[in-house]
């Protein structure tokens, strides 16, 4: 048996682009199953977008501040309503943090390198400054363990 | 021209540190390589002019705060005291601005308004009310609590090491009129906020579902970061008597509450805020430099000719001063400047008044703009990530005032000392 290529890891996908609203955000990152990469309007690569980041952006922003939320067992009447609203909100509106890519033709242990000090579920393959797929974590996570 | 040069590298440094584009612990790193590297001042100096105490106390208390949040303390507090008040407008403002006043007095404001900020906000999120009076009032709260004690607030450890006056010397010369001033503030504040706080009354049954126990660690460790800080406080109480640092105290505690925790070594030092240190041995440097070269000599001068000598004018003119210029800048580079001014100052007769004048004016500032203290910042950032926005000019109608009253009390404090020294 030959070991997987990191070409064989790469999943293509559509990136989020900065009109869409976080609620199709949501609803692509939930198909796709890992975090997705964001591009401008002319197609080049911008930023990823993490589940983490949606989330931040969906709750009530003392959620995410609060070092410890144990205390709150009831529901928050405000938690769904304030998703609701943010969720109308469009990509463009949300500041994201700058992340390592997978850029060019790398190998198999720079990319498992990347994605466990990203954290991310998700690195996207950056070719000619374009997003031309992701390694997902559980995929290079398979193919190692396999 | 090496006088000229510090001067214009410590106030360009200042004016950068309020301009907030470069981080301000970059900016004291280079602003001290700079005074070095230009020759103003030594190396062997330059090692010397770093309050060391100062570093000590702070990465001490740091410490013991992260022990604290760690078993869920804080939390406790301020959901207990949020519940405490079944939801009255009085009851809520002075439970939470008194946690919040109670809290400063012993933690660094910033912390303590990151710990209580988000919590208000949920236990307004939970009473359907709007949060901007209650946070505003805690930063009052914590900039005035903060100046009732030596480790309370940056200027008041500065002055501390300084001088040498004790834990207790702090608490009573500035205590009092801290707490006044609390009362003072918060009165107002309830009285032009009141109605924004009264909730529906179906939402008052609400706050059960805020479980002050949620997130309190087990019974071992809310003893023990429980009983390091007690010991600790208990030691500031002492460390006059004991001919002990401050300093001493708080990694002394420290010390304890690691070995008896065990925590992981790498979290419990990484709640170290090291660029904050890095930042007081900049400013130290820096200052240090103008220490060197004769600079603060002459705005020495400058306060005694400008007050003719007279006790109560330099007593005002410190506390006024420091108050402006704490509002409009950041309170410590402004006291580690001040402190060798205030020095020769009191040594010439002008007493130890002077330094109460200077702690008063340089803490009770903090409350006038929303970049006059980093809390104000902070919780401002806080309560703009849950959809409110506090702005300058929002956060002006609520600190000129607060911060006039406060100085009020404060004024009249420090001429009633200055009366009786």
């Amino acid at each position: 048996m030959t070991d997987p290529a990191l070409a064989d890891l790469i999943r293509p996908v559509e990136p989020l682009r900065p009109g869409d609203t976080l609620a199709a955000a949501a609803r692509r990152m939930v198909a796709a199953g890992c975090a997705l990469p964001v591009v401008d309007e002319r197609g080049r690569f911008r930023a990823v977008l993490s589940e983490e980041d949606l989330l931040r952006a969906l709750v009530p922003g003392y959620i995410s501040d609060l070092h410890r939320s144990g205390f709150l067992r009831g529901d928050a009447p405000e938690l769904f309503r304030h998703a609701h609203e943010a969720a109308a909100r469009r990509v463009a509106d949300l500041v994201l943090p700058e992340r390592d890519v997978l850029e060019g033709d790398c190998s198999e242990s720079h990319a498992a390198g990347i994605v466990i000090h990203s954290g991310l579920s998700a690195v996207p393959v950056v070719r000619d400054g374009r997003p031309v797929g992701i390694v997902r974590a559980l995929d290079l996570l398979d193919a190692l363990a396999r | 021209m090496e006088e000229a040069l510090a001067v214009v590298l410590f106030v360009g440094a200042i004016a950068l540190v309020a301009i907030d584009r470069i981080h301000r612990t970059i900016i004291a790193a280079c602003g001290a390589a700079l005074v070095v590297l230009l020759g103003l001042i030594s190396q062997e100096e330059a090692v010397l002019a770093v309050d060391w105490p100062v570093l000590g106390l702070l990465a001490g208390m740091m410490i013991l705060v992260w022990g604290a949040d760690q078993a869920g303390v804080f939390t406790w507090l301020a959901i207990t005291a949020g519940r405490a008040s079944r939801g009255h407008p009085v009851a809520l403002m002075l439970l939470l601005t008194g946690a919040t006043a109670g809290l400063s007095a012993f933690l660094d404001n910033v912390t303590t308004v990151l710990l209580i900020v988000p919590v208000t906000i949920a236990v307004a999120a939970t009473l359907e009310i709007d949060p901007t009076p209650l946070v505003v009032a805690e930063v009052v709260a914590s900039n005035l609590g903060g100046a009732a004690t030596l480790i309370g607030d940056p200027p008041n450890i500065i002055i501390g090491s300084a001088t040498g006056l004790s834990f207790v010397d702090f608490l009573v010369n500035v205590g009092p009129p801290a707490l006044l001033a609390y009362g003072v503030a918060t009165a107002y504040l309830l009285l032009v906020s009141r109605r924004s706080l009264v909730p529906e009354r179906d939402r008052v049954a609400r706050l059960r579902m805020l479980d002050p126990r949620g997130d309190l660690g087990s019974r071992r460790e809310v003893v023990i970061a429980v009983g390091c800080s007690a010991l600790t406080v208990l030691g500031f109480f002492l460390h006059g008597a004991l001919g002990l640092e401050p300093a001493t105290v708080a990694l002394s505690g420290a010390a304890l509450y690691l070995l008896l925790a065990r925590p992981d070594i790498d979290r419990a030092l990484g709640a170290i805020e090291w660029p904050t240190l890095f930042f007081f041995v900049g400013l130290f440097v820096m200052v240090g430099a103008l220490e060197a070269n004769g600079a603060l000599d002459r705005v020495t001068d400058a306060l005694r000719d400008a007050t003719g000598g007279n006790q109560v004018a330099q007593v005002l003119g410190i506390a006024w001063g420091s108050a402006l210029a704490s509002g409009l800048v950041d309170n410590i580079p402004f006291t580690t400047a001040m402190v060798p001014v205030v020095d020769e100052l009191a040594a010439a007769g002008g007493g130890t008044v002077l330094w109460w004048a200077l702690s008063i004016g340089a803490c009770y500032g903090g409350n006038l703009t929303l970049i006059g203290a980093s809390a104000n910042l902070v919780a401002a950032g806080a309560m703009e990530r849950s959809g409110q926005r506090i702005s300058f000019l929002r956060f002006l109608r609520f600190g000129v005032p607060a911060t006039l009253l406060s100085m009020a009390v404060g004024t009249a404090w420090l001429l009633l000392l200055t009366a009786v020294s």
